[in-house]
C-alpha cells in the first residue's frame, strides 16, 4: 500500500520539479513524459480502493515533525479516495487535452507540466491527508502552483494581475484556515482527523473557541472555493491556458473548499452557526455566481461564474444536510465534473480553433465541429438539468432535499429553495445560450477567417465527459454500487437507490417549471440580443480589490513619509521620545510610588557634597549651555572642549590621576583635530548653519528632550545610587592586584591583565575605525555625468567602475 | 586549546594577516574562503559539541568570573556562530563571483573578517561591558564597511546609520553602568545570580527598560528601526547579504540572552511591551516594504517585519516561544541573506533593481525565479518551506496565551509580506516590458546564482527537515532559560583568582 501511495503521491511530486529542464529536452513532447504522472496515480489509487476495504477506511503515516505533532500521515476512506480518484481521472483526460491543445505556438512546455503535475500532486495530497497540517501544506501548495499556472502567461498583464489576485485571496484564507486548525488542535490534543472523527470534538466550555474555529476554517474553504465574498478571483483566474481553467478552476482546486466542509461535516453539522453560514453564503453566491454569468459575454467568464454558482451550490447542501448525514453530495459533484470539464474543454477547443472568446461573435461551429457541438449540447443540457442527464437527477435530488429541509429550517429553508429555483432559471437560460450561440445560427465572417480545424484527439475528452453525463444520466443505478461503497460514516446516510424515474412527484413539476421559465428567459434573450447584459460597476468585485491594492500602496507610501523613515533628521527625536517615555515612564511610575527623591539627593549631597565638586560641576554646566547658545563653531567647539577638560579636575579629584591625563590628551588631540577640519569648511557651509533655523515648536521639542534625557539620565543615576549593591567586584581588585597580578597601579592592571581582553577589542576599534578612515580617503567618487543619470546600479557591482565597462 | 574563544580568534587573525597581505589576488582570496570554511567547521564542531553538554566556557586571560571576562558557548552562541560563518562564507564567496580581484576593494575582505569577529564576540561573551566592546568592533566595522565603497550619494545615507548607532553605544555604555551600580557585577552569570533576589526592586526593571531601548535599537524595533531602510540598499549586494542576515539578528540574540539568562524573569511587563512592540513592528516593517519600489528597498523594510516576528516570539516569553523565535533566526538569516544576493544578481541582469525598469527575468534565467521563488514564499511563511515552522510555533504560542490580537496581526504581516514579494515577482521576473534587456551575457550571474543555490538548498532542508531543527532550538531555548545551569557552568571553571561564588 505504500509503495502504491507512493505512485500516486511521490512520483508526481518527483517528477514536478524534473519536468522544467526534461523540457528544454523534449520540446512539447515533455507533455507525453508528464502525462505518465495521472495515469499511473489512477491506477495506483484504483488499487488502494480495492485494498482499503471500503467502506472501511485506513491510515498510513510516517513520522515527519513528531515534536510538533506534524505527520506525514494519510486517511484512506471514500470521501478521500473520491476525490483522489476525480482529481487523477480528470487528470488523465487535462494532460491529454494540454498535449494537443499547448502547440507550438506556447513556449516552456516543460514549465506547464511540471506546474501542472506538481498541481496535481498537491491535490492528491491535499484530499488524502489525515494530519491537518499536512492537508494545510498541501492546500497552499495548490495555490501556488496554481498561482505559477495562472501567470503561465505572464506576458499578458491580466495573467498577472489575475495570479496575484488568486494567490493573495488564498493565501489569506488559507492563514485563517491554518489558524482554525491549530485553534482545533489546541482543544481537540489532535491534527489526525481520523482521531478527531474518531473521538468527536469536546463539547461544554469550548464550544465558543471551536466555534471560532470552524468560522475560520470555513472562511478558509470559502476563500479557496471562490464563495461571496472572496468569489471574485476564480474569473480572473481564466487567464491561464484553458486545460488548467478545465482541471484547476472547474473541476479539482476550487472543489477544496467542498471537500472540507465534506470532511468537517461530522465534526461541526451540529454547531449553531454551521447551517446558517454555509447556506446564506453560499446560497447567495449561487445566485450571484448564476446572474453574473448570464450577463456576460467571454466563453470562459460564462463558465467561471457559473462555476462560482455551481461550488456555492455544493457546500450549501453540507450547510442544509440533516445530522444523519447527507446522501447525494457525490452525485452533485460528478455531476459538476462532467458537464463543466467538458464545457471548459469545448471553449477551449472553440478557443483554440477560432481565437475568439467573445460569445457574440461566434456561431455555426455545427458544420465544421459536429461531434463537439454534439458533446456541448450534452454538457449544456446536464447544466440545465435536462431529463436523462446527470443534470436532472442532481436537481432532482436537490429539489428535494431542499424540500425536505424547508421543516426545520425554517427561513433559511425557504431562502435556500428560492436560491435554487432562480438558479435554476438562469442556468438553464445561459446554458441554452453557450450552447446555440456558438454552434447554431450563421457563422460570422471573423470565425470564417480565423477557423482551423482542431485534431480529433483535442475533442476527445470532452466528447468523454459528455458521454458520461449521458450514460450515467440514463442508467442512474451503474452509479449506485461505487457510491454506495465510498459513502463515509457520519457523512453520508445510506441513500436510495438513483432512478431516472421517480414518478409525478413535486420536484418533477417544479423541474419542468424551471426548465420552461428558463427557456423563457432564453428567448427573451435572445429577442434582445443580450444588449442588456453587462455585469453592473456596483458588482465589480475584482475592480474593487484593485483599486483597494493601489490606494493601499499609496496608503503606505503616504504612512512611510508621515513615520519620518525618509528624514534622517527626525530618527533621533523619535528614538528620545521613546526612551523617554519607556524608560522614564516606568521611572517616574516608580519614583512616584516611592516619593524618596529627595532623600537621595539629600545622602548623595551628604556624603559626596564638598564645594570644590560642586564648584567643578557649575562650571561644566556652565561651559555647556555656553556651547548652545553661542553662535559660531569655533567658539562652540572649544567651550564644549572646556567641559571636557573640567572633567579632568573631577578624575582628580576622584584621585585617579591617569584617567585625568587621557582625558586631557583625547581632548586637546580632538579640539586640535575639530578645528584643522573646521577651517578646511568653506564659508558658505558656516553661514547656512545660522540661516536655518528649525520652526520654534520644533525648537521647544529640541529642548525639552535634550532636557528630558538629561534629566532622566541624572534620576537614574540617583536612582540606582541609592541602595548600591553590596560585594560589588569592583572592590576585589585593588586587594589583590598586588598579589594576583602583581602591579601596584589597579586602573592599569584592569586595564591589561584583569580585564585586558576588552581592551584587545578596542584596540581592534582603533585600527578599523583607521581603515574606515582610510576608506573613506580612498572612496570611489561619481562624475558628475554619472550622478545626473540616477543611481546606475548597486553599489559594488562593479558597475561604477570605469575599468569594467572596457571588458 | 579551549574551542571557545576560536569563533574570535581566527577571523580577527585572518582580518590582520590580510592587511598585511595588501593587494586583492587570487591567493588572498582563496586564504580568506578557507579562513571562513575553517571558521564554519570550527561553529559545527561547537554545535555537535553543546547539543550533549554544558556550556563550554573559557576565562579569558585566566581570571576566573566574576573578576574576569569569560567567554560562554552554549548551544544558542553555538548555532548564531554557525549562522554567521556560514553567511559569511556564502556571502564571501558571492563577492568573489561578482567581481575579479582586479577591481575589489582592498579593505572589503579585511574588513568583513573583523565585522565577523565582533559579531561572534557578541554571541561568546558573557560580560556585559565586553558585550559593548563587541557592538562596538561590530559597529564600527559596519561604518567602514558601509562608507567604503559608497558614492557621494550613498555616503549621506551612511551618516544617519553612523549617529544613530552612536546613540545606541552612548545609551548602552549607561546602561552598562547602571547594571554595575545595581548588581555591583558585570558579569552575566553573576548577574543572574545576584539579580534573583532582586526582582521586585522597580530599578531592575528600569534598567531591563534602558536595555531594551538599546537592543531594540539594534534589532530594529518598532519605532527604534528609522536607521536600518535606508542604510542597507547603499550596501554592496555580498556585504548587505551579511549584513541583513546578522546585524540585527544580534539584537534579537542579546534580547534572548538578556532577558532569558540575565535578568529575572519575571519582568511580565518589559515581555509584554516587547511583544506589543513587536506586533506593530511587523505591520509597519511591511507596510514600509510595500511603500519601496525597488528590491534592496523592499527587503531592508522586510528585515524588520521578521524581526517583529523573533521578538514577538521573545515577548511570549516561554521555554517553546524561545525555540520558536531560534527556528526563526536560523531560517531567516539564511533566507533573508540570499534574498539580497538574488536581489544583487537581479540587479545585476538588468543592470538596475528599480521595478519600473526590471522584467522579463522569468523567460531569461528561470534559476533565478526559482530560488526567489522558493526564498520569497519561505520568508512570506508558506509551507513547508523554513519560513512556515517558524511562524506556526510563534501562532501556536500566541494562542495558546490568547494573545489573539497579536496572533491577527501575525497573519496580517504573512500576507502583506506575500503582497510584497509578488510586486517584486510581478514586476521583476513575470513583467515583459520590451526595452528591459536581460543581461545573460553576463556570466557573473550563473555563478553567483549557484553559491545562492547553496543557501537555498540548506534553506529547503531546514524547512523539509524542521523536526531536526527544532530539537536543536528546543535545547538551546531550555540552555538559554535555565540561569543555573548557566552560572554552574560559568564559576565551575577554575581560574586565577578567588575561586568565585556568590
Amino acid at each position: 500500500m505504500t509503495l502504491a501511495l507512493f505512485i500516486a503521491l511521490g512520483l508526481p511530486l518527483l517528477l514536478g520539479p524534473l519536468l522544467g529542464p526534461l523540457g528544454r529536452v523534449f520540446g512539447r513532447r515533455v507533455g507525453w513524459v508528464a502525462f505518465g504522472a495521472p495515469v499511473l496515480a489512477t491506477a495506483a489509487l484504483l488499487w488502494l480502493a480495492r485494498e482499503v476495504g471500503l467502506p472501511g477506511s485506513r491510515v498510513i503515516e510516517f513520522p515527519w515533525i513528531p515534536s510538533l505533532g506534524i505527520n506525514l500521515s494519510f486517511l484512506l476512506d471514500g470521501l478521500s479516495l473520491f476525490f483522489a480518484l476525480v482529481v487523477s481521472g480528470m487528470g488523465v483526460l487535462v494532460f491529454w487535452y494540454a498535449n494537443f491543445y499547448l502547440d507550438d505556438h506556447y513556449e516552456h512546455h516543460g514549465r506547464f507540466y511540471a506546474y501542472l503535475t506538481l498541481f496535481m500532486a498537491a491535490m492528491l495530497g491535499t484530499v488524502l491527508a489525515n494530519n491537518l497540517m499536512l492537508l494545510f501544506v498541501f492546500w497552499e501548495l495548490t495555490g501556488i502552483t496554481s498561482f505559477l499556472l495562472i501567470g503561465f502567461l505572464h506576458e499578458e498583464e491580466s495573467s498577472r494581475v489575475g495570479a496575484r489576485q488568486a494567490l493573495l485571496i488564498t493565501g489569506f484564507t488559507g492563514l485563517l484556515l491554518l489558524a482554525g486548525v491549530l485553534m482545533v488542535r489546541q482543544v481537540g490534543g489532535s491534527f489526525d482527523l481520523s482521531v478527531l472523527l474518531r473521538e468527536g470534538l469536546p463539547v461544554g466550555e469550548h464550544r465558543g473557541w471551536l466555534t471560532a474555529a470552524m468560522l475560520l476554517m470555513l472562511l478558509g474553504a470559502f476563500g479557496k472555493s471562490a464563495q461571496f465574498p472572496f468569489h471574485f478571483w476564480l474569473p480572473n483566474a481564466m487567464a491561464a491556458p484553458t486545460p488548467v481553467s478545465a482541471y484547476l478552476h472547474s473541476a479539482t482546486m476550487v472543489k477544496l473548499g467542498v471537500f472540507l466542509c465534506a470532511r468537517l461535516f461530522p465534526l461541526f453539522n451540529e454547531y449553531e452557526l454551521w447551517a446558517p453560514l454555509l447556506s446564506w453564503v453560499a446560497f447567495g453566491t449561487m445566485v450571484l455566481g448564476a446572474v453574473l454569468a448570464l450577463q456576460s459575454h467571454d466563453l470562459k467568464a460564462i463558465l467561471a461564474f457559473s462555476t462560482v454558482s455551481q461550488l456555492g451550490y455544493l457546500i450549501g447542501y453540507y450547510g442544509l444536510g440533516p445530522a444523519r448525514g447527507v446522501e447525494y453530495d457525490y452525485l452533485h459533484i460528478l455531476n459538476h465534473v462532467f458537464y463543466k470539464g467538458g464545457l471548459f474543454m469545448i471553449a477551449g477547443v472553440v478557443i483554440h480553433s477560432t481565437g475568439i472568446q467573445d460569445i457574440r461573435q461566434l456561431g455555426g461551429l455545427w458544420r465544421r465541429l459536429p461531434w463537439l457541438g454534439a458533446a456541448c449540447a450534452v454538457a449544456a443540457a446536464t447544466m440545465a438539468g435536462v431529463i436523462g442527464t446527470t443534470g436532472f437527477l442532481s436537481k432532482e435530488m436537490m429539489l428535494k432535499e431542499i424540500f425536505e429541509a424547508m421543516r426545520p429550517h425554517g427561513t433559511l429553508g425557504a431562502y435556500a429553495a428560492g436560491c435554487v429555483l432562480v438558479t435554476s432559471v438562469v442556468k438553464v437560460a445561459f446554458a441554452a445560450r453557450f450552447f446555440t450561440n456558438v454552434f447554431l445560427g450563421p457563422e460570422p465572417p471573423a470565425v470564417k477567417e480565423h477557423f482551423h480545424a482542431p485534431p480529433l484527439a483535442l475533442q476527445l475528452p470532452a466528447v468523454l465527459l459528455a458521454t458520461a453525463a449521458v450514460v450515467f444520466g440514463l442508467a442512474p443505478m451503474l452509479l449506485d454500487p461505487p457510491l454506495h461503497a465510498l459513502s463515509v460514516a457520519g457523512l453520508h446516510h445510506p441513500s436510495d437507490h438513483l432512478a431516472l424515474w421517480h414518478g409525478v412527484t413535486l420536484e418533477l413539476a417544479v423541474s419542468t417549471g424551471v426548465l420552461l421559465a428558463g427557456a423563457g428567459l432564453y428567448v427573451w434573450g435572445q429577442r434582445t440580443q443580450w444588449r442588456w447584459a453587462r455585469i453592473s460597476p456596483a458588482l465589480r468585485f475584482d475592480a474593487f480589490f484593485e483599486a483597494g491594492v493601489r490606494m493601499f500602496s499609496k496608503f503606505t507610501k503616504w504612512l512611510t513619509r508621515v513615520l519620518q523613515a525618509d528624514r534622517p533628521v527626525s530618527y533621533l527625536p523619535l528614538i528620545l521620545v521613546f526612551t523617554l517615555v519607556v524608560v522614564g515612564g516606568w521611572t517616574a511610575r516608580a519614583l512616584a510610588m516611592e516619593w524618596r527623591v529627595f532623600d537621595w539627593l539629600a545622602t548623595a549631597t551628604g556624603e559626596n557634597g564638598d564645594w570644590l565638586r560642586a564648584f567643578a560641576a557649575a562650571l561644566i554646566s556652565l561651559a555647556v549651555v555656553g556651547a548652545v547658545l553661542l553662535k559660531q563653531w569655533t567658539t562652540q567647539l572649544i567651550s564644549l572642549s572646556i567641559a571636557g577638560f573640567l572633567t579632568t579636575f573631577y578624575f582628580v579629584l576622584y584621585r585617579a590621576p591617569d584617567l585625568a591625563l587621557t582625558q586631557i590628551l583625547v581632548e586637546v588631540v580632538t579640539l586640535i583635530l575639530v578645528l584643522v577640519l573646521l577651517g578646511r569648511f568653506p564659508r558658505s557651509a558656516e553661514r547656512g548653519e545660522h540661516t536655518w533655523r528649525p520652526p520654534p515648536l520644533r525648537r521647544a521639542l529640541n529642548l525639552s528632550l535634550a532636557v528630558g534625557v538629561g534629566g532622566l539620565m541624572t534620576t537614574l543615576v540617583l536612582w540606582m545610587n541609592a541602595r548600591p549593591a553590596a560585594g560589588r567586584i569592583g572592590d576585589w581588585f585593588p586587594a589583590h592586584t598586588e598579589a594576583l597580578a602583581e602591579g601596584t597601579n589597579t586602573v592599569n592592571t584592569i586595564l591589561v591583565d584583569f580585564r585586558g581582553f576588552d581592551t584587545l577589542g578596542e584596540i581592534t576599534v582603533l585600527l578599523i575605525a583607521t581603515l574606515g578612515a582610510l576608506g573613506l580617503l580612498m572612496r570611489y567618487k561619481r562624475t558628475p555625468e554619472e550622478y545626473r543619470q540616477g543611481p546606475l546600479g548597486p553599489a559594488g557591482m562593479g558597475l561604477h567602475h570605469p575599468e569594467e565597462g572596457k571588458q | 586549546m579551549n574551542l571557545a574563544i576560536q569563533p574570535v580568534l581566527l577571523p580577527l587573525l585572518t582580518a590582520v594577516a590580510l592587511l598585511f597581505w595588501g593587494r586583492p589576488s587570487p591567493g588572498r582570496r582563496a586564504f580568506t574562503a578557507i579562513s571562513a570554511g575553517a571558521q564554519l567547521v570550527v561553529a559545527g564542531f561547537l554545535i555537535h559539541l553543546t547539543y550533549t553538554q554544558p556550556p563550554l566556557v573559557m576565562p579569558m586571560g585566566n581570571w576566573a568570573a566574576p573578576y574576569g571576562i569569560v567567554v560562554v558557548a552554549d548551544l544558542l552562541a553555538a548555532i548564531m556562530l554557525g549562522l554567521s560563518s556560514f553567511t559569511a562564507l556564502a556571502t564571501i564567496l558571492y563577492g568573489y563571483c561578482e567581481a575579479s580581484p582586479r577591481i575589489e576593494h582592498p579593505l572589503r575582505l579585511p574588513l568583513v573578517q573583523f565585522l565577523v569577529t565582533g559579531i561572534n564576540l557578541a554571541f561568546l561573551t558573557g560580560d556585559l561591558f565586553n558585550l559593548f566592546v563587541a557592538f562596538e568592533v561590530m559597529l564600527i566595522a559596519s561604518y567602514a564597511l558601509l562608507t567604503l565603497e559608497a558614492d557621494n550619494w550613498d555616503v549621506k545615507q551612511a551618516f544617519p546609520y553612523l549617529a544613530i548607532n552612536l546613540v545606541g553605544s552612548t545609551l548602552f555604555l549607561c546602561g552598562a553602568g547602571f547594571a554595575y551600580r545595581l548588581f555591583g557585577t558585570l558579569n552575566f552569570a553573576d548577574i543572574a545570580l545576584r539579580a534573583r533576589a532582586m526582582s521586585d526592586d522597580p530599578r531592575v526593571t528600569a534598567l531591563a527598560l534602558l536595555l531594551l531601548v538599546v537592543f531594540g535599537l539594534k534589532a530594529g524595533v518598532f519605532p527604534l528601526y528609522c536607521w536600518l531602510p535606508n542604510s542597507y540598499p547603499i550596501l554592496p549586494a555580498p556585504v548587505a547579504g551579511l549584513y541583513s542576515g546578522m546585524l540585527t539578528k544580534v539584537g534579537v540574540y542579546v534580547l534572548l540572552r538578556v532577558l532569558g539568562t540575565v535578568l529575572p524573569h519575571d519582568l511580565a511587563g518589559v515581555h509584554t511591551l516587547l511583544a506589543w512592540l513587536a506586533g506593530a513592528t511587523m505591520i509597519f516593517g511591511v507596510l514600509g516594504a510595500i511603500s519601496r519600489n525597488f528590491i534592496r528597498g523592499i527587503l531592508s523594510y522586510h528585515i524588520l517585519s521578521q524581526i517583529g516576528f523573533m521578538v514577538l516570539a521573545i515577548g511570549l516569553f516561554t521555554p517553546f516561544a524561545f525555540a520558536a523565535c531560534i527556528f526563526y533566526i536560523i531560517h531567516h538569516i539564511i533566507v533573508k541573506s540570499s534574498l539580497f544576493l538574488v536581489g544583487g544578481t537581479a540587479a545585476l541582469l538588468n543592470r538596475t533593481d528599480n521595478l519600473d525598469r526590471m522584467g522579463n527575468l522569468w523567460r531569461q534565467t528561470p534559476l533565478l525565479g526559482v530560488l526567489f521563488l522558493l526564498q520569497a514564499l519561505s520568508l512570506a511563511g508558506l509551507p513547508p518551506l523554513s519560513g512556515f515552522w517558524g511562524k506556526y510555533a510563534i501562532l501556536v504560542v500566541g494562542l495558546e496565551q490568547r494573545e489573539f490580537v497579536l496572533v491577527g496581526l501575525a497573519i496580517l504581516a504573512s500576507i502583506l509580506t506575500l503582497f510584497s514579494m509578488l510586486k517584486i515577482w510581478n514586476a521583476a521576473f513575470w513583467g515583459s516590458s520590451e526595452e528591459c534587456e536581460v543581461c545573460v551575457w553576463d556570466w557573473r550571474w550563473l555563478r553567483m546564482s549557484r553559491v545562492v543555490a547553496g543557501m537555498v538548498a540548506v534553506s529547503l532542508a531546514i524547512g523539509l527537515g524542521a523536526e531536526g531543527v527544532f530539537r536543536v532550538a528546543n535545547r538551546a531555548a531550555v540552555q538559554v532559560l535555565d540561569q543555573e545551569a548557566y552560572a554552574r557552568a560559568v564559576f565551575s571553571v577554575t581560574a586565577k583568582g578567588t575561586p568565585a561564588g556568590p
